[in-house]
């Protein structure tokens, strides 16, 4: 698997600490039916942006600190970071097309 | 860009939940060249958490269960685009052309699928702050929500199943229920009675959501209370809107005949008034809305589809479902 399983205790270092690549979060749950509509786009993108960006996903359930943080109030919420900061979030199941030319801008 | 494979197909159907994906099934077992164009899989029915009446099967959660729908499709040759479809234009020779943002195919027979959207309140600060507080899916986001002030607006099943559900999570679940009563079950009714973290207000209209801190989040919900003189602030960190569905139809006005719902208008066969479209499931005239109904009216309208197009090409239809073919 490409994607980068992100929690409360490496998110730090993963995502905010992540100098060179954007970084985009899909922040997810078990319990969420659109959210299983999301995981599969979220590995295509990672596939797509290989070495060009870092993709993962962050479960809410378990990691409530970072989902907190950053406001995260319905899910699937993707999030892109750049420079240890979001630069670019959408709430509901967002398109490959749409997440990958978002990435891009970032680059 | 999301993009079909193929330019023209048989069958293109408007929707992915149950009755969209049932259909395809049905059409692709046929060898209808399908093509499924929607924004999610599975609509309504995968948000719903546990699902105990559709027959067959006990017990199922709805995203799983409409995962596979459409894996059986697909199994049989469906291809699944997320998109919307924002215009359907029926050409000279009898085609139709099916518009989304980002492309157009050619369709034999359309099906219709697209089910009800979430009704919103049309209240000042509600669009702005979806996602932000604003929520039409319980299931999704009540876990987002733990020990915190949460409020529910409505007064049907869908409230009380989303302010029971906040009920085991939140501090505190306030129900703003526009009429005197809850409108549902008595199972329900009771579970709300029984749970001391739920407190209803009835009688209350919704008038505004404020976001008082300007912090980008809900932070109040200003509602009228019956014979009160003042409107009241009540601070939340998230207002549940569940009033209801509503058929998001406007795009097809004057290509298919509506109802005054803006349900679409269909026969015992599913078929519109448009030889060649067909409508299934729930934004259909069909009464009831449940997840079997939708799958067998999204079958019937496959085969129906199948019909026309073994009609079309001068054929007889080539297969009955009963009695003795002559």
């Amino acid at each position: 698997m490409l994607e980068v399983e992100f929690s409360d205790a490496n998110f730090q270092a993963e995502v905010l600490e992540e100098k060179d690549k954007p970084v985009l979060v899909d922040f997810w749950a078990e319990w969420c039916g659109p959210c299983k509509m999301q995981g599969p786009i979220i590995g295509e993108v990672a596939k797509e942006m290989q070495g060009k960006a870092k993709v993962g996903k962050l479960e809410v359930d378990q990691n409530p600190g970072i989902a907190q943080k950053f406001q995260v109030m319905s899910i699937p919420t993707i999030a892109i970071f750049k420079g240890g900061k979001p630069v670019w979030t959408a709430v509901g199941v967002q398109q490959k097309e749409v997440i990958i030319s978002e990435l891009k801008n970032q680059l | 860009m999301a993009t079909p494979k193929a330019r023209s197909y048989d069958f293109v159907i408007v929707g992915g939940g149950a009755a969209g994906l049932a259909a395809a099934l049905y059409s692709s077992r046929r060898e209808m060249k399908t093509l499924i164009i929607s924004q999610d899989v599975g609509g309504q029915a995968a948000t719903t958490p546990d699902i105990e009446n559709y027959p067959g099967v006990e017990f199922i959660h709805g995203a799983t269960l409409m995962e596979n729908f459409k894996k059986q499709a697909e199994k049989y040759g469906t291809e699944f685009v997320f998109e919307s479809v924002n215009k359907i234009e029926r050409d000279k020779d009898d085609l139709f052309t099916i518009h989304t943002n980002s492309f157009s195919v050619k369709a034999e027979t359309v099906l219709l699928a697209f089910g009800l959207s979430h009704r919103h309140l049309g209240i000042p600060g509600e669009e702005e702050m979806i996602g932000k507080g604003v929520s039409y899916c319980a299931t999704c986001d009540a876990p987002l929500y733990k020990g915190k002030q949460v409020t529910v607006v409505g007064g049907g099943n869908s409230a009380m199943d989303a302010a029971l559900l906040l009920a085991k999570i939140a501090e505190k679940v306030t129900v703003v229920n526009k009429n005197p009563e809850f409108r549902g079950e008595s199972v329900l009714m009771e579970k709300m009675k029984a749970e001391p973290k739920i407190v209803t207000l009835f009688g209350a209209d919704s008038k505004t959501v404020l976001d008082k801190e300007g912090k980008g989040r809900v932070s109040h919900l200003v509602i009228q209370e019956a014979g009160a003189e003042n409107e009241t602030e009540i601070a939340t960190d998230g207002i549940f809107v569940e009033i209801g569905f509503t058929v998001d139809a406007d795009w097809i006005v004057g290509l298919v005949d509506l109802d005054e719902r803006k349900q679409i208008k269909i026969n015992a066969n599913c078929e519109t008034n448009v030889p060649g479209i067909f409508a299934a499931g729930d934004v259909t005239t069909v009464e009831y809305k449940q997840i079997v109904i939708s799958a067998g009216e999204g079958a019937k309208a496959s085969l129906q589809a199948h019909k026309y197009l073994l009609q079309k090409s001068g054929k007889r239809s080539a297969f009955i479902d009963w009695g003795k073919k002559k």
